[in-house]
C-alpha cells in the first residue's frame, strides 16, 4: 500500500498543493469541479502501478487563489509548468469532467508531453443538440441527483469532508465553483477544441457513465471522432463521476489501457 | 429652506398576472419563468398605466421619479429602463428622472449607457439622476454575463462612464473588460461636471466604500432596519476616517415601500395581499440564483451566511412590518416611521412609492394622493 505524501510546489507563484503516492512511470491525474483535495480508493488503485501525482487546482483545495488566473491558457501552462519542475519530460495524463478538459486542452498544445490520456466524462467540447447541463443553476440539492445515477455513492465524498464546520466547505465550494465560473460560465466548452484535438496524437482512453447528466455520452463519440488514436469504453449504472460510482471498474479499465 | 426629507415614487412595471398554482408549478419568477405567461395585450395596458402613475406622482408633488433595470422576470419589465425614461422626460416637465440604475456590468457596451443618459440629460435640460447597478445575481444567468467579473466590469465602466462624460474626446480608453480606441461621446451631458450617480446596493462593504469615496448617495434596497442602521453607519465612518467628510442626509437612502391608508388597520388590509405579491411572487427565487459564483466576495457570503437573514419569500407581512422593509399605516405611523429615518438615521432620500405587486389602479391612486396629501407635507 503506497504512502500518500503532500506537498506544496510553487509554480510561477501560484502555491499548488499536490498528493503524491506510488512508483513507477509518473501519471499527472486533474480533478473535477467539487472533486479537490481527496484521495479515493481510485487514487490508490492508480498508485499501486504508477507514480500518482494530484494536484489541485489553483483556486481548488489547498491550491492558491490568484486573481489573475482565469483562462484556459493558464491552466495548461500551469501544468506544462509543474511538469518542468517535477522534472518530468513526459506522462500518463488522466482527467475527469473539468479536469478532462483541461487534459484534452494540454493534449493538444503538448502533444509530447504524454504518453497515454485517458479523459473521463470530459467537458470541453460542443456537440450540436447534446449541450453541457448548466451546473451553475442545479440546486445543491439537486445536484448530487444528476450528478450520479446512485445520488447515496456521493456519500463515499462526504466521508473525506470536515463536516463539522459547514460553512467552511460552503465557502471551499463557492470559491471552487468561482474559478471553475471564470473558465466555464459564458461557454462551457472552447469551439477552438475541437479543431485542435488532431494534434492528439498519443493512444487514448475515453471512459464514460451511460447515464451522464451532466455531459452525455455524445459527447464520449465525439471526443473518440476527433482523437486520432482513441477507443471507447462506456460504464453501465454509472452517471456523471465514474471515479467514485463505479471505482473499480473505471480503475480496471484505465490500469489495462495504461499497462498494454 | 433645505427639505427634511426627499420623495422618489419607484416603480418595478412587474407583470402580476401569474397563474394560481404558481407555487406549485414555477420555483422562481426569473430566469426560467416561461414567457409564454406573459400576454402582451395585458402588458400594453400595463405600461400604459404605470407610466402614467409615475406621471401622476411627479404632479402630485414628488421631487422625482425612478426606474430600474430587469430582465427576464415578472418581477419588473423594464429591461430597458432608458426607453422608459425617455419617455418619461417628456411627460413630466420639472421632476427629476432617476434611473436606478443601469446595471453595467451587464453590458458588453457600457459607453452606449453613457450616450443615453448623457441624451436624456441634454433633452431633459438637466434632471436626469444616473443609478449604477451590478443586477441581481439571477441577471448574470439571464445575460450570460459571468458573474465572477462582476465587481471589476462594474469598476470598470463606472470609470469608463465618468471619464467620457467629463473628459475632453477624443480618447482612448483601455481596460481588462471594456476597451475603445476613440471614446468621443455625442452628445456630452448638460449637468455639471455630470448626473448623479446614485449607487443601490444591499449594504455590502465593498459597494458602500465605493460610494463613500466618490460621494455618492448610497441607496440601500430591500433590507431590515438594523441593515439599513448599520449600513449609514458604515458610510458615515468610512466617509470620515477614509475620506475626511461628514456624511449628509441627501447621500443617505432607503428604498421601502410605503402604504398609507385611513387607519392602521385599513391600510395593513388594503397592502397585505400586494405586498405580499412583491415578497413572496416577485421575488420567489432559489438562493443559488441569487447568489451565482463570484458575484459576491466570500467575505459577503461568510457574513450572509451568518446572518441568519431569511429569503424575501420566506418573511412574513408580519416581520416585513416589524423588520422595517415595509412601512404600513396611517398618516401618523408613517409620519412615525419616517421620523426615524430623518431624525435618528439622518437620512433624507426615500424612495417609496404606493404601488406594489399586483395592487390594483384605484387602490394605488387613493395611496398615493393621500401619502402626497398627508404625509409629504410633514417633511418640506
Amino acid at each position: 500500500m503506497s504512502n500518500v505524501i503532500e506537498e506544496f510546489i510553487s509554480i510561477s507563484n501560484v502555491e499548488t498543493h499536490l498528493k503524491i503516492a506510488g512508483q513507477g512511470s509518473p501519471l499527472l491525474y486533474l480533478h473535477g469541479l467539487g472533486l479537490s483535495n481527496l484521495w479515493l480508493p481510485f487514487h490508490q488503485a492508480l498508485a499501486e502501478h504508477y507514480k500518482v501525482y494530484a494536484p489541485d487546482h489553483p483556486g481548488f483545495g489547498l491550491s492558491s487563489n490568484p486573481d489573475w488566473f482565469d483562462s484556459m491558457e493558464d491552466f495548461i501552462i500551469h501544468y506544462v509548468e509543474l511538469l518542468d519542475v517535477l522534472n518530468l519530460s513526459s506522462i500518463n495524463l488522466v482527467g475527469h469532467s473539468l479536469g478532462g478538459w483541461i487534459a484534452a486542452e494540454i493534449a493538444s498544445f503538448f502533444p509530447d508531453r504524454i504518453n497515454k490520456l485517458v479523459l473521463i466524462a470530459a467537458g470541453g467540447l460542443r456537440v450540436a443538440g447534446s449541450p453541457i447541463t448548466d451546473i451553475f443553476a442545479l440546486s445543491p440539492e439537486l445536484l448530487p441527483m444528476v450528478c450520479f445515477e446512485d445520488p447515496n455513492k456521493a456519500m463515499v465524498i462526504a466521508s473525506q469532508r470536515d463536516m463539522s464546520n459547514i460553512q467552511k466547505l460552503i465557502l471551499q465550494d463557492y470559491r471552487e465553483r468561482t474559478m471553475a465560473a471564470k473558465l466555464a460560465w459564458k461557454l462551457g466548452y472552447n469551439p477552438k477544441l475541437a479543431r485542435r484535438l488532431r494534434r492528439a496524437c498519443m493512444p487514448t482512453l475515453i471512459v464514460w457513465g451511460k447515464n451522464d447528466k451532466i455531459v452525455s455520452t455524445a459527447h464520449a463519440q465525439q471526443y473518440c471522432n476527433l482523437i486520432p488514436n482513441a477507443k471507447l469504453a462506456i460504464i453501465d449504472e454509472c452517471g456523471h463521476v465514474p471515479i467514485v460510482e463505479q471505482s473499480e471498474q473505471t480503475t480496471n479499465l484505465i490500469l489495462e489501457f495504461l499497462n498494454q | 429652506m433645505t427639505k427634511k426629507m426627499e420623495f422618489y415614487y419607484f416603480h418595478l412595471m412587474p407583470y402580476p398576472y401569474l397563474p394560481p398554482d404558481f407555487h406549485k408549478q414555477y420555483d422562481s419568477t426569473w430566469i426560467t419563468l416561461p414567457n409564454s405567461l406573459y400576454d402582451p395585450e395585458k402588458g400594453h395596458k400595463l405600461y400604459n398605466r404605470y407610466i402614467d402613475e409615475l406621471v401622476k406622482a411627479a404632479e402630485l408633488g414628488w421631487d422625482g421619479v425612478c426606474v430600474n433595470e430587469h430582465h427576464q422576470t415578472a418581477y419588473g419589465t423594464m429591461p430597458s429602463p432608458n426607453i422608459i425614461a425617455a419617455m418619461l422626460v417628456h411627460r413630466i416637465q420639472k421632476a427629476k428622472i432617476a434611473i436606478v440604475g443601469n446595471a453595467l456590468p451587464l453590458h458588453d457596451d457600457p459607453l452606449r449607457v453613457a450616450e443615453e443618459i448623457a441624451m436624456l440629460d441634454v433633452i431633459s435640460g438637466g434632471r436626469i439622476i444616473s443609478g449604477f447597478v451590478r443586477g441581481t445575481g439571477m441577471e448574470y444567468f439571464s445575460y450570460n454575463i459571468n458573474p465572477a467579473h462582476s465587481r471589476d466590469r462594474f469598476y470598470e465602466a463606472h470609470d469608463l462612464i465618468i471619464q467620457a462624460w467629463t473628459k475632453a474626446g477624443p480618447f482612448a480608453f483601455e481596460g481588462q473588460h471594456y476597451n475603445y480606441r476613440y471614446v468621443n461621446i455625442w452628445p456630452r451631458p448638460l449637468q455639471k461636471p455630470h448626473p448623479p450617480i446614485w449607487l443601490p446596493g444591499t449594504g455590502s462593504l465593498e459597494t458602500i466604500e465605493f460610494a463613500a469615496k466618490h460621494r455618492y448617495p448610497f441607496m440601500m434596497v430591500f433590507s431590515p432596519q438594523t441593515y439599513q442602521r448599520k449600513a449609514y453607519a458604515l458610510y458615515r465612518q468610512i466617509a470620515e476616517e477614509k475620506f475626511g467628510y461628514q456624511a449628509q442626509p441627501n447621500q443617505l437612502a432607503f428604498a421601502i415601500p410605503t402604504f398609507v391608508a385611513e387607519t392602521d388597520e385599513i391600510a395593513r388590509k388594503e397592502a397585505e395581499p400586494h405586498v405580499m405579491w412583491l415578497f413572496h411572487k416577485g421575488l420567489h427565487v432559489p438562493q443559488h440564483f441569487n447568489f451565482p459564483p463570484g458575484y459576491v466576495t466570500e467575505k459577503s457570503l461568510a457574513s450572509l451566511l451568518g446572518s441568519g437573514i431569511k429569503p424575501f419569500h420566506k418573511l412574513t407581512f408580519q416581520e416585513l412590518i416589524d423588520q422595517g422593509y415595509i412601512i404600513v399605516g396611517s398618516p401618523a405611523t408613517v409620519i412615525e416611521k419616517l421620523s426615524i429615518y430623518t431624525e435618528e438615521m439622518k437620512a433624507g432620500i426615500l424612495i417609496g412609492g404606493a404601488h406594489a405587486g399586483d395592487m390594483p389602479e384605484d387602490l394605488v391612486n387613493k395611496n398615493m394622493e393621500m401619502f402626497a396629501k398627508e404625509v409629504m407635507p410633514h417633511f418640506h
